[in-house]
């Protein structure tokens, strides 16, 4: 049976294959090799495979196959599962299963893992019956990345993996596949969105993840010219739009940009798309975002009115809802560039304040590390984060320039994603440089994954931002619970110079800009993995601008040398 | 305003797939009066009544319908209520 199952996935193209072995999926692993042309990676944790597999799907657009055992392979994933789930990624995992006729009796390794991951995938399916396994692989795999994409699970017991089957079905399981493609846009709904763009006196673009899965950012942008509308991101839409781009004001959200903060806060009409309008990207939902007419772009209609009531809502494909709205619009719309010099005048007046901030700090400032390696990667370099202070910074200064180069844990928040997701994404494009920008406690949490790099050869760059804290915690603990430090101060344990040795990748420490530019340099130009550890101060790392939990995108908390701006717009 | 409505669903997939669609359920802000299902073969029909404000029943609708496993699903206002205005709980995405 599991011949077939990997013949199948071989015709499919599914032929990189992540995970870690074990009694329930032995045979699905022996058949690979029975059938041959599969790469199987040997991570070191199931959920490093799972986020290499969550990265990889993100940059080729079709899944990698994950294949674990049963019982702690299947509940190793979870983690990685949810992750997918919630920033929709197109994964597909296999876990295996105990013999069908010991379910339910806590035999060795069962875990009742259809029923633990059921509300965190977009499909899970146990197979009972060996005719179904094709089925149910062909049907998960092609749900994995049909309309909105998302994690797939197929349990397969291993009594049903050994069977032998001459039942080659070629069908899939009873599932309307059409469903997922998106309805064309309502002409009408349509109409009232280009009425409100025109009539509106500062329209902004909100670009969620989804406008780069739509391949849609030259309409977003065709619509921004036209109005001179500036436009924010979330979180996952630095991932859409060039943010070299004149009206990109970057991210906007708690850890946003201020002039992104301040281009969504003033907006009296917002066209947003591919985005579920997350409390992350508005800080809160009342009352003000009331008061603005949003029109509300989706491919998955169960977004709309989910977080915000949209005054227009339409499921569509972005490309081709916006496509309808530039050729209902004239030309040169509607010019007034006031708002957008503002936005601009406080983005200078931002920089400014880090630069003098930067002269003030001791060891290396965030942000000019970031600056420092955006000029020396290629433009096209993928970019992978792990998740805390250090992804805020990267949220805030690092420029994506090319849509599809921005990998970060933006929904569940998921420390332990760089070192895997990197490899991942090197797997899926060997020809480009990764870089993965890590917290020290997010690295420690999958840097056994670090293996891989020579085994396999997948040379990337790693970049630590070592402040020997859980900062981003510690940030809340200064601001909200009156500077009480609990469990956030790491020892000086480990030394990273050491663990990258000890994988054979070059472990540097740097003293100074000078020395950390030779050594990115050198990697780059050599296409050699290398471990930067880059030592920041936990007294100083705090993450400029803020909007605190429950604040609204005005009341940011901004740099010092910011005290006579506002981000309230007067006419 | 708050309202009872009534879900009916087609389901594949056994009591895993009402377990998914129960998943979902769960986290409706509603309140549930009745659910029922009925077993046929490869299939389920579920129904369910519940009561809420229209956006929330909404809500738990629409995420329903994503579910592969939900083959077909209708809303429904109960006897003597307007239908019309039900239907448009699923249209007016
Ligand atoms: C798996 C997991 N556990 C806990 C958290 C809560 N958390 C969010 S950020 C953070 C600190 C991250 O530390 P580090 O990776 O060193 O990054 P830094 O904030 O110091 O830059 C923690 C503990 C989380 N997001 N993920
Ligand atoms: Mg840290």
């Amino acid at each position: 049976m599991v011949d077939q199952v990997a013949k199948t996935l071989k015709e499919m193209g599914a032929v990189d294959v992540f995970g870690v072995t074990g009694g329930s999926i032995m045979a699905f692993y022996d058949a690979l090799d029975v059938v041959g042309g599969f790469n199987i990676y040997m991570f070191r944790h199931e959920q490093g495979a799972a986020h290499a597999a969550d990265a990889y799907g993100r940059v080729k657009g079709r899944p990698a196959v994950v294949a674990v055992t049963s019982g702690p392979g299947a509940t190793n994933i979870v983690t990685g599962v949810a992750n997918a789930y919630m920033d929709s990624s197109p994964t597909f995992f296999i876990t295996g299963q105990v013999p069908t006729s010991v379910f339910g009796r806590d035999a060795f390794q069962e875990t009742d893992i259809v029923g633990v991951i059921a509300p965190i995938t977009k499909f899970v399916y146990q197979v009972r019956r060996e005719e179904e396994a094709i089925p149910a692989v062909k049907t998960a795999y092609r749900l994995a990345y049909e309309g909105r994409p998302g994690p797939t699970v197929v349990d397969f017991p291993r009594d049903i993996q050994l069977k032998r089957c001459d039942c080659r079905s070629d069908g899939f399981l009873p599932v309307r596949f059409e469903k997922y493609r998106p309805p064309d846009p309502d002409p009408e709904a349509i109409d009232e969105a280009v009425r409100l763009l025109l009539s509106a006196r500062r329209p902004v673009i909100l670009v969620g993840g989804g406008v780069y899965w739509a391949r849609a950012w030259p309409e977003v942008i065709e619509i921004a010219e036209r109005l001179w509308a500036p436009i924010v991101t979330t979180l996952p839409g630095k991932n859409s739009v060039p943010a070299d781009h004149p009206l990109v004001m970057g991210p906007a959200g708690m850890h946003g940009r201020a002039e992104g903060d301040a281009a969504l806060a003033n907006a009296d009409v917002i066209l947003a798309v591919g985005t579920r309008f997350s409390d992350r990207t508005v800080g809160r939902f009342e009352p003000e975002l009331r008061e603005k007419k949003i029109i509300h772009i989706d491919i998955d209609p169960s977004e709309i009115g989910k977080n915000v009531k949209p005054a227009v809502g339409i499921v569509a494909d972005a490309k081709k809802a916006l496509r309808m709205i530039i050729e209902r619009m004239p030309k040169v719309a509607r010019r007034d560039t006031r708002f957008v010099e503002w936005l601009l005048y406080i983005r200078r007046r931002y920089e400014e304040a880090m630069e003098e901030l930067a002269k003030k700090i001791r060891l290396f400032a965030p942000w000019k590390v970031l600056k420092l390696l955006r000029r020396i990667v290629p433009r096209d370099t993928i970019t992978v984060t792990g998740v805390g202070s250090h992804q805020m910074w990267a949220e805030i200064h690092w420029d994506v320039y090319v849509p599809g180069t921005w990998i970060t844990s933006a929904g569940l928040g998921t420390m332990g994603f760089c070192v895997p997701a990197a490899i991942g994404a090197k797997i899926a494009a060997r020809d480009r440089t990764v870089l993965c920008i890590d917290g020290d406690g997010s690295f420690q949490m999958t840097m056994n994954n670090l293996a891989l790099v020579r085994d396999y050869n997948l040379p990337a760059i790693f970049v630590i931002f070592d402040n020997r804290a859980l900062m981003l915690v510690k940030q809340w603990q200064i601001f909200l619970y009156e500077r009480r430090i609990v469990a956030t101060h790491f020892t000086e344990r480990p030394d990273f110079v050491k663990v990258a040795e000890a994988y054979d990748i070059e472990g540097v420490r740097p003293a100074s800009y000078e020395e950390l530019e030779k050594w990115v340099r050198w990697a780059v130009r050599n296409n050699e993995p290398i471990v930067i550890d880059v030592a920041i101060d936990r007294e100083t790392d705090i993450v400029y601008p803020w909007v605190k939990p429950g604040e609204w995108l005005t009341n940011a908390l901004l740099p010092p040398g910011m005290e006579d701006v506002s981000l309230v717009y007067e006419e | 305003m708050e309202a009872r409505y009534r879900l009916w669903m087609r389901v594949f997939g056994g009591l895993d797939g009402v377990m998914r669609v129960v998943n979902i359920l769960r986290r409706g802000k509603v309140r549930y009066h009745e659910l029922r299902v009925k077993f046929d073969g490869a299939y389920a029909s579920m129904d369910v009544c519940l009561e809420g404000v229209s956006d929330e029943v909404r809500w738990v609708a629409a995420k329903v319908e994503r579910l592969p496993e939900v083959e077909e699903i209708r809303v429904e206002l109960p006897k003597g209520e307007d239908r019309e205005e039900a239907s448009l709980l699923l249209e007016a995405r």
